[in-house]
């Protein structure tokens, strides 16, 4: 725009110069023109005394090009106030106002504008003033449809560049709204929403596909905690059923004091796997909060298996089953009470799931890492069952209405066994027997 | 009415099937499903109660095969009371579906309604002449007055007033109203038939020789 203002500023100027270069020189040869030729054939008047008029020939009329390309216009009065009119040109216009001091006219002259005419009035010293004018609307007119034009051009430059950076400004922002926009949905709630990129090339591309990962952990960590509350509820239908079912059927009519006794016991028992079902839940929540081990104790890990084998000598016995132990002394570090709990369950697991007047073999080694090994002859465990035997409600007989196993043990003692730097797999042949290995580093890290 | 549980959590099964007997049901059990549909096609059942989480054949099996043989109303059980489970049990065959856990009143006023709608009936009374059969107080009523009669009873009039019009066979009547449990021999009908000939009249219920028994009426 500069360079249109500048350019225009330029052009007038320069348009003006030939303007008033071409006014000045007809000036002055139409002062010449006069002196030179007297009127009516008289001689010469002497210089300093103005002519009694000028009668312009046509041929002097040709000189000054009134009808030509540039049509200027002429006027030639006597220079003192009230001075005739001696002459005026075809395209002159009526009025010729004189300055009001005709002395205020300098010697080379004087330029005005008078409406759309640039005027040049001279005085020379016959006492006469000479206007030279010349109609420059058109010119003026060009010239301002020529800085419209710039201006105009100007303008569409700084419109257009406006627009132009403010484009690529967006453009290049967008990504960024795209993501904000992304993130903030799915802050309100929709997990399912993801980041749209199709660059992944540039930083922002890259920044979106990590975003959209992040996304993808927390929607599947919603999932599995919703996941997690819906199947702990729907486990405790069965004994609440089991509840509602067995106190209603006792109160439907008079019964034997033996009778409320049997039903009493049976709503104890649901009562306690109801609570083993709420411990083992909010075991799990603990564990899943990441919350840390409670104690780093050494553990003497025979003394404590041995200590669950007792606990669970009435129903080793009830089932007949056959103990072999192989028992290397082993300390490591660790959660006495929740180790004592994995142990608990290994041990319990593989009591319950085997055949009566089968086996449990349990074996215990601690070079390099310890490893304890549960190993029973039961049922086992199928193919298809192994991976998920460690999740949580599974149970290996999927419809056991048996609200006495939470579907929970192993569960837990995974997670235990994992925040110790350990881990725990498991091992069977379905009809033959399982087994169940569980690593520890010896000393923690 | 006879009765099939099929349910395998003991506690459960125990209890339903104690309070239906209380309800003068004949009730037989089963702990799986494929226990439950052997029984469901062996025997005649006006009802089978069956539980969706089952061991060796889950309900949905069950049902799905019992089907293609038989249309005992059945009433599914299930503790995983989704909007899904519920239209698929419906769909696959189901008369009715309940959630665990379930209140027994509902589950006992369910199992009377699919009974009866399945015996095209739809009021919850018959009359019998003077007499009234009240089939949700499970009672027999002459006037206002409660006539004493004993469950069997109760149930071989129940089994004729709702196919009344109809001669039962005996043999019908045996699968109706006695169940695996029954070991004495007072599943003989001859025996009730005359007893409630003795308390209701003697005309109360007709005996088509060769046929079996019926209740007079225009079946409702």
């Amino acid at each position: 725009m500069a360079l249109g203002g500048f350019s225009y500023a330029l052009q007038r100027a320069n348009r003006l110069q030939a303007i008033d270069a071409g006014l000045h020189s007809r000036s002055t040869q139409l002062a010449g023109t006069l002196y030179r030729r007297p009127l009516g054939g008289r001689p010469e008047a002497s210089p300093g005394t103005a002519p009694a008029a000028i009668p312009m020939v046509p041929r002097m009329a040709a000189l000054f090009d009134e009808a030509g390309p540039v049509p200027h216009y002429y006027l030639v009065r006597e220079a003192r106030p009230g001075g005739r009119l001696l002459y005026r040109s075809r395209t002159a216009p009526d009025l010729f106002e004189l300055p009001p001091d005709a002395d205020a006219i300098p010697g080379e002259g004087l330029m005005r504008i008078r409406g759309e005419s640039r005027e040049l009035l001279q005085v020379n010293r016959g006492g006469l003033v000479f206007l030279v004018g010349r109609n420059i609307s058109p010119e003026l007119a060009e010239v301002r449809r020529q800085a419209g034009r710039l201006l105009l051009g100007g303008a569409g430059v700084l419109l257009g560049g406006l627009f132009a950076s403010g484009w690529v400004a967006r453009r290049s922002l967008k990504p960024i709204a795209d993501i904000s926009e992304a993130a903030k949905r799915i802050a309100g709630g929709d997990m399912a929403e993801r980041i749209q990129t199709s660059e992944s090339r540039t930083e922002l591309g890259q920044l979106a596909e990590v975003l959209n990962h992040s996304f993808d952990e927390l929607a599947n960590a919603y999932q599995r905690q919703s996941q997690f509350t819906s199947d702990a509820a729907h486990e405790l239908r069965t004994p609440i059923s089991i509840l509602l079912t067995e106190t209603q059927s006792t109160l439907h009519q008079p019964r034997s004091a033996e009778e409320y006794r049997e039903s009493l016991e049976v709503c104890l028992e649901t009562a306690r796997s109801m609570r083993e079902l709420t411990d083992g839940l909010l075991a799990v929540a603990r564990l899943d909060a990441g919350m840390a081990l409670n104690r780093r104790d050494r553990v003497d890990l025979v003394a404590l298996v041995e200590a669950c084998l007792e606990k669970l000598e009435p129903k080793i016995t009830g089932r007949s089953l056959e103990v072999k132990r192989a028992l290397n002394p082993v300390v490591c570090q660790g959660d006495p009470v929740q180790l004592e709990q994995v142990v608990t369950n290994l041990l319990n697991n593989a009591v319950s799931y085997n055949r009566d007047g089968g086996e449990l073999v349990v074996s215990l080694r601690g070079e390099g890492g310890v490893v304890l090994e549960v190993a029973d002859t039961g049922i086992g465990i199928s193919a298809e069952d192994l991976p998920q035997v460690f999740d949580r409600f599974y149970r290996a007989d999927k419809a056991r209405g048996d609200a006495g196993h939470s579907g929970l043990g192993l569960a837990i003692s995974r997670q235990i066994v994992e925040a110790h730097g350990g881990d725990l797999t498991a091992q069977s042949t379905p009809g033959e027997g399982s087994v169940f290995t569980l690593r520890l580093p010896l000393e923690r890290a | 009415m006879r009765i099939l549980i099929v349910e395998d959590q003991p506690d459960l099964q125990r209890n339903m099937a104690r309070a239906l007997r209380e309800e003068l049901y004949a009730v037989d059990t089963a702990s799986d499903g494929e226990e439950g549909l052997y029984k469901a096609e062996a025997y005649a059942y006006d009802g089978i109660i069956l539980d969706v989480m089952l061991p060796r054949l889950d309900g949905w099996e069950v049902l799905q095969r019992l089907r293609k043989t038989k249309s005992t109303p059945v009433l599914m059980l299930t503790a995983r009371d989704s909007l899904e489970d519920r239209v698929r049990g419906l769909d696959e065959g189901a008369d009715d579906y309940l959630g665990k856990p379930f209140e027994l009143a509902e589950l006992f006023a369910r199992l009377r309604a699919l009974i009866r709608r399945s015996a095209g009936v739809s009021a919850t009374t018959l009359d019998l002449g003077e007499l009234v059969l009240d089939m949700k107080k499970r009672t027999l009523l002459r006037g206002k007055q409660e006539v004493p009669v004993t469950a069997r009873e109760y149930n071989l009039i129940e089994f004729l007033a709702l196919h009344r019009g109809e001669v039962v066979s005996r043999m019908r009547l045996y699968e109706h109203l006695f169940d695996e449990e029954d070991a004495s021999y007072s599943n003989l009908l001859d025996v009730h038939v005359s007893r409630i000939r003795r308390k209701l009249g003697k005309d109360f219920i007709l005996t088509a020789r060769g046929h079996g028994y019926s209740i007079p009426g225009e079946h409702v």
